[in-house]
């Protein structure tokens, strides 16, 4: 019962920190984007970018633990974290070919190309992973989509 | 009913294939893994170790998820533990080794700071003015840099200026310069030549020649020349683009003697058009591009290379990056008994003298095509003559490690290039 009580406690403290950690990623992620200078202030942007990989990536791995796959919102919730994987390793190869090519690109439609890219792919990872804390976080409490209860 | 079958051998399929795709990706992750690790003789898995060292970080954030969806994958009534267990190691292990380039950022900024302390005394901040220091990294290392890319900045660029047309072949030059009044900017105007490397058979300006750093240095007030030079003609093909009319039977004489050739016409043309200041220049190279950035700067005041150089430049740094410290036998006539002359003159670490300019070297400590060796060469002769050279070394790094302005070792390295450039103008 306590193991129990205290993994519905891990994915809930997981799924909220994630959403405020995604909060926070974009916001400076969209002041970086149209002021790209070098400040300590974007420090933090990198750090809970990358904690923020690692906290869904970790939400993931419990929620497939303890989702009752059986129940048709359980169903959805593991649909939904099969997206997100496959989308996050689609972004990061979009970002990862997005930086190799604004290295080597001088100006024009290429290097807009790159940005976008790496943009695009940022966006991607940030926002399903926001919408994949928000949809845990929100059936938390339901009967009968977690093994736990 | 028929649908609802359908679709079950659908999604089976796709199972299946994503299953598929996640052992490729771990069957390349052990690949890559093992290149960022271990030396490498195979000159295409040298050529791969390029880019897989500069792009770990990206990479472990590949491994994860796959090695996620691989679990979710394999079901537990359907896998057996130890099988998802060994899914769960594998991906765990790759990932965490993927990130040790990210890890040892701080190794690699303590040997910058020791040789930063040794050249120029503890408090070699205090040189630096605070207007100055704005324009600078404010940091060794973010991440932000390193996952959002580097972003280009503002400057002038004229691509494709002709300076030589002898011998059959055609050298151009691209010209990076700043947009604002040159005396506000840290730079000055000080003037920059860019050599780039590809084994002096290969390789060219722009493209090959981390522009992205370029367009920074100009930026910050620097008059960027990148140029190209006479490559030898071996009669193969590269995976380097280079184009054909620099290819020609050339030695390393004539390479000298075609950037010998620029710098005469920095003095007599260029330098009034792009309002380049003469008496602050350095030349910076990579790999080929180190050896000659060797050769030229330590050999500037040569009387070997006598009458070859403009004297109207004044020297004051030169940063050879992963520089071989020897010359090739097949860029020079005869071999080093029958010509030893040349062989001795054409040898970087065999030109030091007193009035030598401060250098500056990168070198990756995972680099099987120029050793940590030559580096070390360059310095301890340099040292023994009284000058500065300052050799930062980047653990996992491997040659041309520098090509991604943003990666781990490229911040690091411009962080403090950027300030020696300062510190020596």
């Amino acid at each position: 019962m306590k193991k129990e009580k205290c993994s519905k406690a891990v994915i809930k403290y997981l799924s909220n920190l994630g959403i405020f950690l995604s909060i926070i990623s974009l916001s400076l992620a969209i002041l970086y984007f149209i002021f790209p200078v070098n400040s300590l202030l974007y420090d933090i942007l990198g750090y809970t970018l990358i904690v923020t990989w690692f906290l869904n990536a970790a939400l993931v791995y419990f929620t497939d633990i303890y989702l009752n796959k059986n129940f048709h919102i359980g169903k959805r919730i593991n649909r939904i974290s099969y997206y997100y994987l496959a989308l996050f390793i689609a972004s990061i190869l979009l970002m990862v070919f997005g930086v190799i090519f604004s290295a080597f690109i001088i100006s024009g439609i290429l290097l807009v190309l790159g940005n976008i890219m790496i943009i695009s792919g940022f966006l991607i990872t940030i926002l399903y992973g926001f919408h994949f804390c928000i949809v845990i976080f929100t059936n938390l409490n339901n009967r009968g989509v977690w093994n736990f209860e | 009913m028929y649908g609802i079958l359908n679709k079950a051998k659908s999604v089976k399929y796709l199972k299946h294939f994503l299953r598929l795709l996640c052992y490729l990706t771990f069957l390349v992750g052990i690949l890559f893994t093992i290149i960022l690790l271990f030396p490498m003789t195979n000159a295409l898995f040298m050529a791969m170790s390029y880019f897989v060292s500069q792009i770990t970080g990206f990479l472990m954030f590949l491994y994860l998820p796959t090695t996620l969806l691989l679990l979710k994958l394999t079901h537990k009534k359907r896998f057996k533990n130890w099988k998802r267990g060994s899914i769960l190691v594998i991906g765990l292990f790759l990932t965490g080794l993927n990130a040790l380039p990210l890890i040892s950022v701080p190794v690699s900024i303590q040997t910058a700071e020791t040789e930063f302390n040794v050249a120029y005394g503890e408090n070699w901040r205090c040189d630096i003015p605070k207007s100055a220091e704005n324009y600078f990294l404010p940091s060794q290392f973010n991440l932000y840099n390193y996952f959002l890319g580097f972003p280009h900045r503002d400057c002038n660029v004229e691509t494709d200026v002709l300076y030589y047309d002898a011998d059959g072949i055609l050298l151009y030059f691209d010209v990076y310069y700043p947009k604002g009044v040159y005396s506000d900017l840290p730079g000055n105007g000080s003037v920059i030549i860019k050599i780039h490397g590809g084994g002096w058979t290969a390789g060219d300006k722009s493209l090959g020649n981390v522009l992205v750093l370029n367009k920074y240095l100009a930026a910050q007030g620097y008059v960027v020349f990148d140029i190209q030079y006479g490559l030898f003609d071996y009669g193969g093909s590269s995976f380097i683009p280079t184009p054909d009319y620099v290819k020609g039977n050339f030695t390393l004489h004539d390479m000298v003697y075609q950037i010998g050739t620029f710098t005469k016409l920095l003095e007599t043309t260029y330098a009034d058009t792009y309002n380049a200041n003469l008496n602050s220049v350095f030349i910076m190279g990579g790999s080929a591009g180190g050896q000659l950035t060797g050769v030229i700067g330590l050999g500037y005041n040569d009387p070997y290379f006598s009458g070859n150089f403009s004297n109207a430049l004044t020297i004051k740094g030169i940063i050879p990056i992963y520089p071989p410290d020897f010359a090739p036998s097949f860029l020079l006539p005869g071999d080093s008994s029958s010509n030893p002359l040349a062989f001795e003159k054409f040898t970087p670490s065999n030109l030091a003298d007193p009035s030598d300019p401060s250098t500056l070297i990168f070198q990756g400590l995972r680099d099987d095509l120029v050793s940590i060796d030559n580096a070390e060469r360059i310095k301890s002769s340099l040292n023994i003559e009284g000058v500065n050279c300052l050799v930062l070394t980047f653990p996992f790094a491997a040659h041309a490690s520098d090509l991604i302005v943003g990666n781990t070792y490229s911040q690091v390295w411009l962080y403090y290039m950027e300030r020696f450039l300062f510190l020596e103008q």
